[in-house]
């Protein structure tokens, strides 16, 4: 190859080094941030799309009417045991209800927490109506009377008693009750 | 074949080079590497145009469903605090003693020569470190109750029915409702006793309760 053929081929491939060399430049600094953009936004979009099909479910009308449903039926399992915090001031009343019922005379309560309500340890939710109770009964009578109040809705804990023959035959008989009190209450309107 | 070079090589013509053809593909290389580049880069524009709508467009759906969703959230937080609250019920129950089944129990194991005057729940604090169940997650330390089920009674006989009491003691070892939650039946005190000017013999027995599950 003579030398000026050589010259035009160095040219050429001078020509295209430069070239490719600005190009790649251009790539670098012009497309290659909007692809990477692109690939973030695209990442962006498809979080937000799943996001956007998983918020249409959760705000959807089954979904509302199935966790309705589900707090209807917590707030009715939790109403078997604890009175709510409105309904408190009626503890004492509830407990003599049941005495009364299966026919305990002479009976008489004293609510042991006139300030507010006990606190109960490592619970949060709860609080506690301690009512004192006493009554004079025979053991069958007390029988039934502690059966009802483990058997009443809200629950009634017997915490301790004391059952002691009296000269009459009677038994006189002293508890401690507890009666679980919600700490919250919210309501469960439609 | 002969040549004859009447010029010595001096005069001979050059070979001819195509220039426009060299010229052709000198830029050929390059302009298709920047047609590839700038269709690269137009299309990226374009995806993020496109990106940038649908965005806006699920960030508009996104506000639209907020009351919907503070409404589901009302309730879903309502539910987290009954559950809670069934939780500490479960907590509070698993301290506390049936005591109708244990009633019961003791009076369809009394013998007729026994009679029972007194029934008394004894109770001592005991300190238990437990995890806490709200809040960090430490170690706390709290009080449970330690109970104890005093049956005072006495046998109607002056010389005592002890193999009355003993039965008594074996079957309330025995009965259902005391082996779920009683840990030992025993006979603390036998000794002679005055009732009512009758000579007796006083029995009691202390049926005391588990801890251990708390």
């Amino acid at each position: 190859m003579k030398a000026s053929a050589k010259k035009k081929v160095l040219n050429l491939v001078m020509l295209w080094i430069v070239s490719i060399g600005v190009l790649v430049l251009a790539y670098f600094v012009v497309v290659f941030p909007i692809h990477l953009a692109v690939s973030g936004k695209s990442q962006e979009v498809s979080e937000m799309s799943t996001e956007i099909k998983r918020m249409h479910k959760y705000v959807s009308d089954e979904n509302f009417a199935r966790l309705k449903e589900r707090q209807r039926f917590l707030a009715e399992s939790l109403d078997g045991f604890v009175a709510g915090s409105l309904k408190a001031g009626e503890c004492t009343y509830a407990i003599a209800d049941v005495a009364a019922n299966i026919g305990v005379g002479d009976f008489t309560t004293k609510q042991k927490t006139t300030k507010g309500f006990a606190q109960i340890q490592n619970c949060q939710f709860l609080r506690g109506s301690l009512v004192d109770v006493s009554c004079n009964v025979s053991y069958i009578k007390f029988l039934r009377l502690v059966n009802e109040y483990e058997r009443s809705r809200p629950l009634v804990l017997i915490d301790k008693f004391v059952v002691r023959v009296s000269e009459d035959g009677q038994n006189e008989i002293k508890m401690s009750l507890l009666i679980l009190v919600d700490n919250q209450i919210d309501d469960i309107k439609m | 074949m002969y040549q004859i070079n009447m010029l010595k090589g001096s005069q001979l013509p050059e070979k001819y080079w195509p220039s426009i053809l060299l010229a052709g593909i000198a830029f050929v290389v390059p302009i298709a590497l920047a047609f590839v580049i700038s269709i690269a880069y137009f299309n990226d524009k374009a995806a993020l145009v496109t990106q940038d709508e649908k965005l806006s467009d699920y960030e508009f759906q996104l506000r639209e469903m907020e009351d919907a969703k503070k409404r589901v959230d009302s309730v879903v937080l309502a539910i987290q605090k009954k559950t809670s609250s069934l939780s500490d019920v479960e907590e509070v129950l698993g301290r506390h003693i049936q005591w109708s089944d244990i009633l019961i129990a003791i009076s369809e194991n009394l013998s007729d020569t026994l009679v029972v005057d007194k029934l008394d729940v004894m109770q001592r604090k005991v300190t238990r470190t437990v995890d806490k169940r709200y809040g960090d997650k430490k170690k706390i330390t709290i009080s449970i109750p330690a109970r104890t089920l005093v049956i005072s009674l006495y046998s109607v006989s002056v010389e005592g029915d002890d193999v009355a009491v003993r039965n008594l003691q074996r079957n309330l070892i025995e009965a259902e409702a005391f082996q779920r939650c009683v840990k030992d039946v025993v006979i603390a005190v036998r000794e002679p006793d005055n009732i009512e000017g009758k000579e007796v013999v006083r029995y009691e027995l202390n049926c005391i309760f588990k801890i251990d599950e708390f």
